[in-house]
């Protein structure tokens, strides 16, 4: 869930065709949902105020919508990768590269961060793969599946 | 004229400095990546096995410390990453109660406190020392959202929104004991 403090707008995502919804917030004890995109079974998202461009994965594409500041949500474009996306728990979006970075769980053990370009989101590409194992020199028996990436400035 | 005067999430910054990609990753490790470049560039990993798998994060850029809900233990662990390539643990509080994954966890730009939810409650807490975090206050919530349906988001220094479950689908509004 993500706060547009600027706009008095909240958004959410659930795990039903809901999908990404946007709320007023008239008053504290007042909040109204504003729109709905009808994606289907999501599974992580991120916002960024900045350029307020939402991002979305499901068990096969990654979205990308745009968030006008009355919480209208306008589908800008989206991928289908079912082979790198399913269960995804988790993804950022980066606006300062216009990238998206996907977390996946890809065994018992390994996981993977997939890169994405979305600068032009009517025609996202894959970018990479980062396999990160060798980054977190640990087995990973009993996995609680990666829920949420944060990014920030230093 | 705007409720809410500054958006207290973390979010993608938009700053010239290098961003810091921050990734829990499962049992017992944080990871961290820059990726200022576009692809992850690998910093360092942090192993928080004595806290157990982290599942909510939120970053005071302020003073640059990580604010790390458990699910496996009751704590709310900081970690001091103002060296990204060297985090060290600060401090951690105990909830008094067990934690499951999904709660939300939301804190103030101005660094004085953060908000915190588990299974039922919705605690605030105080953050001005990272190194000694102390409860101010703690309200009873019922239906506080589930698995990773439940989340919280702060507004400056008043409101908190939590999303219940996706059966329930309500939003939930508290006012923070002053």
């Amino acid at each position: 869930m993500f706060l547009d403090a600027e706009n008095d707008i909240l958004l959410t995502m659930v795990y039903d065709p809901a999908g990404l919804s946007t709320w007023s917030i008239s008053s504290p004890t007042s909040v109204s949902k504003t729109a709905s995109s009808g994606i289907y079974y999501p599974k992580s998202f991120d916002f960024s105020v900045v350029d307020r461009i939402a991002v979305t994965v499901t068990d096969s594409e990654i979205g990308v919508f745009s968030i006008s500041t009355s919480g209208t949500i306008t589908s800008l474009g989206t991928h289908s990768d079912a082979a790198r996306v399913d269960g995804n728990r988790g993804v950022i979006y980066n606006p300062n590269t216009e990238y998206v970075h996907v977390f996946k769980r890809v065994s018992t053990t390994e996981s993977n961060i997939y890169t994405y370009d979305v600068s032009t989101p009517s025609s996202i590409s894959f970018v990479s793969t980062r396999n990160i194992y060798s980054d977190v020199p640990q087995t990973m028996t009993n996995v609680f599946c990666q829920r949420s990436f944060d990014i920030a400035n230093l | 004229m705007s409720l809410i005067s500054k958006l207290t999430t973390i979010a993608a910054g938009a700053g010239s400095t290098p961003h810091l990609m921050i990734s829990n990753v499962a049992t017992g490790y944080l990871a961290f990546y820059d990726i200022s470049g576009g692809e992850p560039n690998f910093l360092s990993s942090f192993n928080s096995a004595d806290f157990g798998v982290a599942t909510e994060m939120k970053y005071d850029s302020a003073r640059s410390y990580l604010y790390v809900l458990s699910d496996s233990t009751d704590k709310i662990v900081t970690i001091d990453i103002s060296d990204p390539s060297s985090p060290t643990q600060a401090g951690s509080y105990s909830m008094g109660l067990s934690l499951t994954p999904g709660n939300g966890l939301a804190y103030i730009s101005s660094s004085e406190s953060i908000l915190a939810g588990s299974n039922n409650l919705v605690s605030a807490l105080d953050i001005s020392d990272p190194t000694s975090v102390s409860s101010l206050s703690t309200v009873s919530v019922s239906l506080p959202g589930y698995g990773s349906e439940g989340s919280i988001v702060y507004d400056s220094g008043t409101y908190a929104w939590l999303r219940e479950n996706s059966v329930i689908r309500t939003l939930n509004v508290f006012r923070r004991r002053e």
